[in-house]
């Protein structure tokens, strides 16, 4: 056969591109300088495969004898690859010319539709929660399995910190320059066996591929300004909303006699309660980030390597959250003798951090507000964050607590001042986390023949982390905390804590793979043993002495000490098989056999060995559509694949010991030392996995001259066993265990379209969008269907059959009664606990009675609830777009999510007009006056009448379009012996986000927890952010 | 070749035989697995025991409020949570009106928690299936004592448990799965009969075994922690209508040869002065070391565990911002105004006996022992915007560091109870007015019932004389604790027919049922807002089978008969706590 390939955007001939047979390289040939070729091929031989340097790679299908081709510039992205397999998955792998600390963002700007990624906070590197292909859980985890070179990662999604807000992402740990791509499996999921049912993320670091050595040289800086944060009441205003809110309930008299309200300037307090403190001014700030790295790679036929090291040092928004990393990577490739060769990979990463507490508080009232970037909105402006002196005049020392507020207003409204939090909680033995990640791995592998392979995957894997956390003496109220009697008063705190895990990984696998005639066939066979010991202690106190003493010791109050000692062990046996006929059908079939120390004795699987085994199969199939015969020839029509797929999948994130019965130990009879055994657990011998069910279907093509390029999948699961809290039976002496119950579906799909709109000789353009969607269902919950309401932050998560997972369930309400006649028309009230009726005034939200049917009419309760929200997503995805000019070039990336709700738990504070802290300029419009007609309602002391309660007014739309990232990068042209090149870079993120949503950032998700998503608790947001670079290739 | 493959392939197979149940083996430093879970050492014996008492804590306030909040002696105020407004309306089976189809956490009611008691259970019966009853050291059987002190644990909560519930599934071996749990939640149910029965026979052969020798823990003695087993005894078959058999425990109880119980004749509440009636004498106190026999060891900082709420409940506190949540009813008062208070007064020349009645406060009049314990005052001039209670209650029957389950005369007055059914009324009445010793058996009982009574009433009359020293009174009868010298009150008597009755017989069982209601009387007059009351109207309804002896007085608490309430409690099942 034969053909002509030229350059699509010139048209002219291209020579020395390499031609094969698509499914036997044996066959290949290369074009002339005419761009002609010849090549024998089999009968059987349907496409080819064409490749040179500078261009993407093309697949082309055969029709008659000839197969002409016409190959686009490297500089648009592929779409083709060089093997074709029957799974659906896809792939992230530009990850050059960006400051990131994690690759979380990057990953979450490339692959758009393909997987549903939301940012966990402003700090640098918390990362992003994800979800693949809908919600697949409830209460366990719904993150993607993480695989990363091979190894099958815990990332300790479900471990708590010692301060609040923050969230220990493993993924911190990778370097972004030592990884060459993520790819996200949506099926095929087999191998993982119990672990894949969320999807899995495999994520590959860079190995040497060449003889050359090379020197790549990465040094960048980043500037991320201020997040968008609210407009504060200033002084005045606040001082008039306080008063308000103490009338009624303080004596006039009294009220008048509080210093913080005697407006004459003579007097002696005068000074310290008539400032105009900018609080944010002391607790945000601009920060600059760096990063530099060096990648070595090289070797010869007997070793290669690829070594990097790299180290950043970056401040965030939030003063006093800065963090350092240091990282060091090899990996190698071993060649011993012709038969046997090994792997060798050694990784070491250490992050260190400030850390504060950040976020709204549970409960403004519950205990002391700890977190600096919430106190900088609430605090009041009035005061000073400096002491003044006896003379009326600020001194440079820290002001302490609130003290404005008298009597009963005094005790558990008290704030901090975030400065002297800041400050005294400054120092390694105070505020300071620290994690390290060490990885050994080794793979020798023997080869018996070119058929069969027999191959050892060792790792050895520690994750060490520890965090101390010291709330201050100065400038901190004191405070009560539950389980300690009120009437102690409580000071300061000093926690720490201390974790490790050491996992240990086997892999062993036996390779066969052969090819008769049209007949592909690679068998992999192998058992993987998985060994992860988590063990962590943390200590607790409060009142020590005095700000110099912020370590665990002996001499604090209240001591208790916490920790976590879980332990996994796990098997699974494994049959993977790929089948290929010519290169038109792709056979895969999986089955994976796993048992675990997590599954009951009797769990519902296959019994053997004295164990228990879930069985995971997958089998799926895909059709090259266009290199059939009937299909080959048609114009506009390049390439057309099909996918379908089934599998079967599990998720393991099952209690550690809730399938054992144990005894527990109770400290007791007033601190002595004496203890008291008890049975702590009856274990649910019957506890397993949950089971997913997943049909996916696929469509790939390419069009018109491979100008436009289109992926949809479409998938639909079951997920049945859902491990969930049920109640025990009482006989057992205890509440709930965990146990396997409800169900769950999901459907939805992923589109993903990119074209090519200009390919020139120097300049090219490519502009695509992805979409996603899913729609997920209850549909069995455990006693007998029964609804679960969850509480968060404030909210209430309604879990109900036939409801998508998450909803929020609340008040609906109406408007404010503008006047009495309003009010008394409607006749809306609350029963007190006494059964006295509270009636609802003027001034009050009006909550609509939807319950007035069934219930009393005009009763406002509980059963007036419906869902007023909802976290999911209608759809989502990215819009992107590169522009190459030459040397130059110009990427964006549009991130999208619309029709997804938030609750806005932090407005729900800085607007309720609740309590003692600032609230935002919107509460200007509070209702005042009779007839007054406004939207906000009137302000009262710990809200009586509930207007602040979870209802609608706090759920707002999340839909928003950011600009996520606009890179330019210009290739400096210059060859010389010591310098292969240079890459000078400029970006920006975050530089517009169109948006309706009120609060800092609408991309937020306080924790991993499926439950609490679309709940913003005020963490910090992200902010405008300019990055600049240069790589250095030597 | 293909030995090699051979060889991969046994391999493989090793390694996948050797069982994998072996190699899935984990182990924890912060629990103890079952395996590992030994009972062969006193460390471990001891931990255990005191883990049951550590669950026995989780159900001590109970013991209280669920036997005084449903009483008539006791009714909530205002500030009372609304679960223990509906613990004491008895709507705990209803489902309140606000709740639509929605579920929610409104059905549960932190007094109705069944599961607690079978923690108790559940950890005894794990105890005592696994304990080494057969280690011996010095010829002495190991764990012999904490044997016999967690069946007593195990029997006393159960009867607890079956009075709240009324029927209960009877589970006396371990449950370690919830396969275990579940088979035994459907078994069949046992009655407050059933259990008694059971539980009699489970303990009689340990009657006589002493609780464990523990010392001093946390600066307490460690010997009241345990159940007084022959009182146990004693009410199992005083509620399995079994009278003889109770008087005869508890009788053996208080009539023990080394440690005899009596009542302090100088524990009470009276007159002492003719015409000055404003300020009663004596020292009455519930709390004290020698009459409580056996308690519930509780935390007093709610950082070490398990604290009583009973004082937030009962009395003002800086907790509850001084809202107490329950207080006494018109009943109460009525009750302990009713009595007839008597003051024996001599001097060097007169004797005279003076009945005070009529004092202008409510609560000086009758039986004082209320007076004694209770106070509500006012806490003066108030500010309209403080937030505290501007009443203050005070009752003085309860320590912070511990419940009570066994006070020395609640076990007389259920002594008498016992004796009284056993057709002695004479014997129980002597108990409630002259006390009971050899002399005033002699005194105040007829020959035929003291035969007939024999060892019942037959105590030592060295450990138990009738005179002190001084030659005052050692021997006080139960009324004269709190209505004055009722030994010499001519209102204060044995009931008599009008007319003579055919026979003795037929005076007995007239008296019977009289007798009966003094004695319930005389438990509320001594017993009220201990958690008493309750099942005290519960046990006379049942023995009579008369539902109004209960739902009477109950839907009376408040002056005016409740009707709806009254409805309710006629029928038994609405007695017993729904089981969740």
């Amino acid at each position: 056969m034969s053909g002509t390939v030229t350059d699509a955007a010139t048209g002219k001939p291209l020579a020395g591109v390499i031609v094969s047979a698509y499914d036997n390289q044996r066959m290949t040939t290369m074009t002339d300088e005419n761009g002609q070729y010849e090549l024998k091929v089999n009968s059987s031989t349907r496409s080819l495969l064409l490749r040179v340097d500078g261009y993407n790679l093309q697949q082309r299908a055969i029709h008659g004898e000839k197969a002409d081709a016409s190959l686009y510039s490297n500089a648009f992205r592929e779409t083709y690859g060089r093997t074709t397999s029957a799974f659906i998955s896809a792939e992230a792998n530009r990850f050059d010319n960006n400051a990131e600390v994690s690759i979380d963002p990057l990953v979450a700007q490339q692959l758009g539709a393909d997987m549903r990624m939301v940012k966990r906070g402003g700090i640098p590197g918390m990362g992003n929660t994800m979800l693949i292909e809908g919600i697949n859980s409830l209460n366990a985890n719904a993150q993607p399995l993480v695989v990363l070179d091979d190894v099958v990662m815990d990332m300790q999604y479900q471990r708590s910190m010692l301060h609040d807000g923050y969230y220990n992402n493993l993924l911190m740990n990778l370097n972004v320059n030592d990884i060459e791509s993520v790819e996200v499996l949506k099926n095929g999921t087999a191998l993982y066996g119990a672990k894949g049912a969320n999807g899995v993320l495999v994520i590959k670091t860079k190995r040497n591929k060449s003889m050359a050595t090379k020197i790549d040289v990465n040094i960048n800086g980043r500037y991320e300004l201020i997040p968008r944060m609210p407009e504060m009441l200033g002084a005045e205003e606040y001082r008039l909303y306080t008063t308000e809110l103490l009338s009624g309930h303080i004596n006039p008299t009294a009220m008048s006699n509080m210093r913080y309200l005697n407006s004459e300037p003579s007097y002696y307090y005068y000074n310290q309660y008539h400032n105009n403190t900018d609080w944010k001014d002391e607790v945000y700030k601009n920060a600059f980030s760096q990063n530099y790295g060096i990648n070595v790679q090289g070797g010869d036929d007997v070793a290669s390597y690829n070594l990097s090291v790299g180290y950043s040092l970056g401040n965030s928004t939030l003063k006093e959250n800065d963090y350092s990393r240091f990282n060091l990577r090899l990996n190698s490739d071993i060649s011993i003798t012709n038969r046997l060769d090994a792997r060798f990979d050694a990784y070491y990463s250490d992050v260190d951090r400030d850390l504060r507490d950040d976020g709204a508080p549970l409960n403004p009232l519950g205990t002391v507000i700890t977190s600096p970037g919430f106190l900088a909105l609430a605090k009041s402006p009035f005061l000073s964050p400096y002491a003044f002196d006896n003379h009326g005049t600020i001194s440079h020392y820290l002001a302490e607590a609130d003290d404005y507020l008298e009597g009963k207003f005094q005790g558990r409204g008290r704030l901090a001042n975030p400065t002297s939090i800041l400050q005294y909680g400054d120092g390694r033995n105070r505020n300071s986390f620290g994690n390290r990640l060490i990885t050994f791995a080794i793979t020798p592998k023997y080869r018996f023949n070119r058929h069969l392979n027999l191959s050892e995957h060792f790792v050895l894997g520690l994750v060490n982390t520890n965090e101390n956390y010291y709330l201050p003496l100065q400038g901190v109220p004191n405070f009560v905390v539950d389980g300690i009697s009120e009437e102690t008063k409580l000071k300061n705190i000093a926690q720490s804590m201390a974790a490790r895990e050491t996992a240990i990984q086997s892999d062993t696998r036996l390779t066969w793979q052969n090819k008769y005639d049209l007949h592909d066939i690679s068998v992999k066979a192998g058992v993987r043993y998985l060994s992860y010991d988590f063990t962590s202690t943390s200590q607790l106190g409060y009142n020590s002495s005095n700000d110099k003493n912020p370590n665990m010791s002996n001499s604090l109050q209240f001591k208790s000490t916490d920790g976590a000692d879980d332990q996994t062990r796990e098997i699974t046996w494994y049959v993977l098989g790929d089948y290929g006929f010519g290169d038109r059908f792709y056979v895969s079939a999986g089955l994976s056999a796993q048992a675990s120390s997590r599954f009951g004795d009797d769990a519902s699987g296959l019994k053997l060995f004295g164990t228990v085994w879930g069985l995971f199969p997958s089998v799926e199939a895909s059709w090259v559509l266009t290199n059939e015969k009937f299909l080959s020839g048609i114009k506009g029509i390049d390439y057309l694949r099909l996918n379908v797929g089934f599998d079967v999948s599990g998720n393991d994130d099952i209690n550690y010991t809730a399938s054992r019965s144990y005894f527990i130990s109770k400290r007791m009879i007033t601190d002595t030392g004496v203890t008291g055994k008890l049975i702590g657990n009856i274990g649910n011998t019957d506890l397993q996995w949950e089971t997913t069910r997943r049909l996916t279907a696929g469509l790939t093509g390419n069009f018109l001259n491979n100008r436009v390029n289109l992926h949809l999948n479409v998938f639909k699961s079951w997920t049945t066993n859902l491990l969930s809290l049920r109640q025990l039976s009482y006989t057992s002496g205890l509440q709930e265990n965990w146990s396997n119950d409800g169900k769950l579906e999901n459907v939805g799909f992923d589109a993903t379209l990119s074209t090519k709109v200009l390919a020139l000789k120097d300049f090219s353009w490519e502009l695509g969008a992805s979409a996603g969607h899913y729609k997920n269902k209850v549909t069995a919950l455990p006693d007998n269907d029964r609804s679960i309401e969850t509480n968060i932050f404030g909210a209430t998560i309604l879990t109900q059959v036939g409801q998508p997972v998450g909803m929020f369930y609340g008040y609906k309400t109406d408007g404010v009664y503008a006047t009495t006649t309003a009010a008394e028309a409607d006749g809306h009230y609350l029963l007190k606990q006494n059964g006295d009726r509270v009636y609802f005034q003027a001034g009050d939200m009006r909550f609509l009675d939807l319950s007035a049917s069934g219930g009393e009419s005009g009763l406002i309760d509980e059963a007036d609830r419906t869902i007023i929200g909802d976290p999911n997503p209608d759809i989502y995805g990215n819009i992107f777009t590169s522009l190459a000019y030459k040397n130059l070039r110009l990427d964006a990336t549009f991130t999208y999510s619309l029709g997804n709700d938030i609750f806005n738990y932090q407005r729900s504070l800085l607007e309720g007009g609740t309590y003692f802290i600032n609230q935002t300029t919107t509460i200007q419009n509070r209702w005042t006056t009779e007839g007054q007609v406004t939207d906000i309602p009137r302000v009262s002391y710990t809200d009586p009448m509930g207007n602040s309660r979870f209802s609608d007014r706090w759920i707002e739309d999340g839909s928003y379009l950011r600009l996520s990232n606009v890179t330019l990068s210009y290739h400096v042209p210059i060859q010389s012996t010591y310098l292969q090149g240079i890459t000078i870079w400029g970006s920006a993120q975050n530089l517009f986000t169109i948006t309706h949503y009120l609060g800092s950032d609408p991309n937020c998700a306080f924790s991993s927890n499926i439950l609490s998503q679309g709940i913003d608790r005020g963490l910090l947001g992200s902010g405008r952010t300019f990055s600049f670079g240069v790589n250095i290739n030597l | 070749m293909t030995n090699a493959m051979t060889v991969i392939g046994y391999c493989l197979l090793v390694i996948g035989m050797t069982s994998c149940g072996d190699m899935l083996e984990t182990e924890s430093e912060l629990v103890e697995y079952e395996k590992d879970n030994t009972l062969n050492h006193p460390t471990d014996s001891v931990y255990s025991v005191l883990g049951i008492i550590n669950k026995m804590q989780i159900i001590a306030d109970r013991t209280v409020i669920l036997g005084e909040a449903r009483s008539d002696l006791m009714t909530v105020t205002d500030a009372a949570s609304s679960d223990l407004k509906r613990l004491a309306s008895f709507s705990l089976n209803s489902q309140p009106s606000t709740l639509n189809s929605q579920p929610s956490t409104l059905n549960s009611n932190k007094y109705n928690k069944i599961a607690d008691y079978y923690a108790v259970i559940n950890n005894c019966n794990y105890f005592l299936a696994h304990i080494d009853t057969t280690m011996q050291r010095r010829g002495r059987q190991l764990f012999r004592n904490e044997y016999a002190a967690v069946k007593s644990f195990r029997a006393w909560t159960y009867l607890e448990l079956v009075k709240i519930y009324g029927e209960v599934p009877l589970v006396t071996t371990p449950l370690m799965t919830e396969r275990e749990a579940h088979a035994a939640l459907n078994s069949q149910l046992s009655s407050i009969k059933d259990v008694c029965n059971y539980f009699i026979e489970d303990l009689t052969p340990y009657a006589y075994v002493n609780p464990p020798v523990y010392g001093s823990i946390g600066n307490r003695s460690s010997t009241k922690f345990f159940i007084p087993t022959r009182a146990l005894l004693g009410d199992l078959c005083l509620w399995a209508g079994r009278y003889e058999e109770a008087a005869k425990w508890y009788s053996d109880y208080l009539n023990d040869k080394i440690a005899p119980i009596k009542i302090s004749s100088s524990n009470r509440v009276h007159w002492s002065t003719p015409m000055i009636y404003t300020s009663p004498s004596g020292s009455y106190s519930v709390t004290g070391d020698n009459e409580v026999l056996g308690i519930i060891p509780m935390e007093t900082d709610i950082f070490d565990g398990n604290i009583s709420d009973i004082d937030n409940i009962m009395n003002s506190t800086r907790e509850n911002n001084y809202f107490y949540q329950l207080q006494p009813t018109v009943t109460m008062r009525q009750l302990s105004a009713r009595q007839i208070n008597c003051l024996e007064y001599s001097n060097e020349q007169t004797r005279q006996v003076i009945y005070v009645n009529d004092l202008s406060e409510q609560i000086l009049t009758g039986d004082l022992r209320l007076y004694s314990v209770y106070s509500l005052r006012s806490r003066g001039t108030q500010d309209p915007y403080e937030e505290y209670s501007s009443l203050t209650q005070q009752i003085d029957k309860f320590t912070r560091g511990s419940i009570t389950t066994y006070r020395s005369p609640m076990i007389y007055l259920r002594f008498a109870e016992a004796l009284n059914r056993s057709g002695y009324p004479q014997s129980a009445f002597l108990i409630l007015k002259h006390g009971l010793c050899p002399e005033n058996v002699e005194l105040f009982v007829d020959s035929i019932e003291r035969s007939k009574a024999g060892q019942l009433i037959m105590f030592d009359p060295l450990a138990f004389p009738r005179l002190d020293e001084q030659g005052n009174l050692a021997i006080l009868g139960i009324h004269s604790r709190g209505s004055g010298d009722s030994h010499c009150n001519d209102y204060y008597v044995l009931p008599q027919p009008e007319k003579q009755l055919a026979t003795r017989e037929d005076t007995v069982q007239y008296q019977i049922p009289l007798v009966e209601d003094m004695i319930i009387e005389e438990m509320a007059l001594e017993g009220f807002f201990e958690g008493y009351r309750y099942y005290d109207l519960m046990r006379v309804a049942l023995r009579r089978n008369d539902p109004d002896y209960l739902a009477g007085p109950i839907s009376r608490r408040n002056g005016e008969q409740d009707n709806v309430l009254h409805a309710l409690l006629m029928d038994q099942k609405n007695w017993y706590l729904p089981k969740q």
